[in-house]
């Protein structure tokens, strides 16, 4: 009943501190990329989809789907916002999806962006607070502090070390090096993160027990995708890649309201959509992109996305599965925590680098002969999660 | 008069929950009664945060995830950086942040 879907065309800007630019010409920059990666006219979209959680707040800008069809010349095609947290991004893609799946558009351009290095990080921190439940934001609970009382938790009950949060920075590090649109390209050991002492400038302590550096950075930057019917999707480009699955779902928004806070319940969920419609299982992928924006979240993600039974995903990591070689490379583009996490660009760069990979375009950081990708996007402390899993058409 | 920390119980399978909601998380059900979650809980897992939001002042805010003895749980500040996993807690009123400029107030956990 429903129509495949495809990627046709990406693009992205450079993540990072891009004073050099405002919020609307990053998303133009990265639109005309990805316009021009599809090879198709301005005039064939039909549909803009615009990822952004901030404008109002940070950039003093709404309307901004309208703001930039107007700047693209998109006159005819619907225009509108999609605003989901930290998940903006991959909810923009799959409302695409269900515009394409259903026939009621046919060609949809997705641009996610975002400039918040304008903003001091005590606004930032209590601007992103406020995805928390009202009981933790009245409480002065920040993203860092969920994520350090989950990492607590997630030590004590599966034997998780302060050093196997440190493994996914620098593994994600050393990924970013090798991918120049990367926000943090520095190489770190884990010397460097176990070791500063407390106060030292470079690594201080954010939340107990984690560290600036199992932090994700506040990044500018903008990503675009090019959406089509997989079946009028050969006309433009060679190798379509198809968006076989999706998911989404939620959890408690309250983390102290969950039943076993270590447990993702709505990454299980969204995983098991996007596999079952894809006809695919966790063991078939090739590559993924995980919503790293703390270091425990990604080895949490591993687990409940299916790829390793719970509270293993920190052996895998060790032993090197999720490195470029490994059985599954994890966040090859570097993953929020080093390629940047500009809100609203982030779930699309997701399906931007996972188009690459399964493309074979990806350069230096290619996971050799990925035919099959994963990803997901978190709204919130995985509060809403958005999964997708993707293929390149035979 | 004392404020006391008050949550509610399903009707329908009978977990506590704080704050009160509309819909049981457990068992779909829209009935609650309200109750008093207890004097005392136990810290299920906690942080000092070092990297506070605008309107925090306290450094470092001690924050943690606390149980009743009813089941329930919250969330909040602790009002001692001496702290640990398991620890006999309980509610007390008090300055919490600002927002906008406005103080706001509400439940912080001491320990006992």
């Amino acid at each position: 009943m429903f129509r495949d879907v495809a990627v046709i065309g990406c693009g992205m800007t450079r993540f990072g501190r891009r004073d050099d630019k405002t919020l609307m010409n990053l998303m133009i920059d990265s639109s005309h990329k990805a316009i021009q990666d599809a090879n198709i006219e301005e005039s064939d979209i039909d549909a803009l989809l615009v990822a952004n959680m901030l404008a109002e707040k940070l950039n003093h800008q709404t309307l901004i789907a309208t703001a930039l069809a107007d700047q693209l010349g998109l006159h005819s095609a619907s225009a509108d916002r999609i605003e989901n947290g930290t998940a903006s991004g991959a909810s923009a893609v799959r409302n695409a999806c269900l515009a394409i799946a259903s026939g009621a558009h046919d060609l949809v351009l997705v641009t996610g962006g975002e400039k918040m290095t304008c903003a001091s990080s005590e606004r930032i921190t209590d601007i992103i607070a406020t995805m928390n439940h009202p009981v933790e934001y009245m409480q002065g609970v920040s993203l860092p502090a969920l994520a350090a009382m989950f990492a607590r938790l997630y030590m004590r009950k599966y034997g998780v070390e302060q050093k196997h949060m440190a493994m996914v920075a620098v593994k994600n590090h050393s990924n970013a090096l090798k991918n120049p649109y990367a926000h943090l390209r520095r190489r770190i050991t884990l010397d460097e993160m176990l070791y500063a002492k407390d106060g030292e400038v470079k690594n201080p302590i954010v939340a107990e027990p984690l560290r600036l550096c199992d932090c994700c950075p506040v990044s500018d930057g903008a990503a675009s995708v090019i959406l089509c019917s997989a079946e009028r999707a050969r006309k433009f480009n060679d190798t379509p890649i198809v968006l076989a699955g999706f998911g989404q779902a939620n959890d408690n928004l309250g983390v102290y309201q969950r039943e076993d806070a270590t447990i993702l319940r709505s990454l299980r969920e969204a995983s098991r959509q996007a596999f079952n419609m894809a006809k695919l299982e966790p063991d078939d992928i090739d590559v993924a992109e995980l919503h790293d924006a703390f270091t425990i979240l990604e080895i949490a993600e591993s687990e409940d996305s299916g790829f390793f039974k719970k509270g293993t995903g920190h052996r895998a990591l060790e032993d090197g599965s999720t490195s470029i070689g490994g059985k599954l490379p994890i966040n090859v583009s570097g993953g929020l925590k080093a390629r940047g996490h500009p809100i609203g660009a982030t779930g699309v760069a997701q399906i931007v680098e996972l188009t690459w990979q399964l493309r074979g375009e990806a350069e230096a950081r290619q996971v050799a002969g990925a035919e099959k990708a994963f990803s997901c996007n978190s709204g919130g402390f995985a509060s809403n999660m958005v999964a997708f899993v993707m293929e390149r058409s035979s | 008069m004392e404020k006391r920390i008050m949550g509610v119980k399903c009707k329908g399978c009978g977990k506590v929950f704080y704050p009160k909601r509309v819909c049981c998380p457990h068992c779909g059900k829209n009935v609650f009664e309200e109750v008093y979650l207890g004097d005392v809980c136990i810290l299920l897992t906690f942080t000092k945060l070092y990297a506070l939001p605008e309107g925090v002042e306290r450094v470092p805010l001690v924050l943690g995830i606390v149980k009743f003895a009813n089941g329930a749980t919250a969330v909040g500040q602790i009002t001692d950086e001496n702290v640990s996993i398991g620890m006999k807690l309980e509610p007390v009123w008090g300055s919490l942040r600002k927002i906008g400029g406005k103080e706001f107030y509400g439940f912080r956990f001491k320990p006992i």
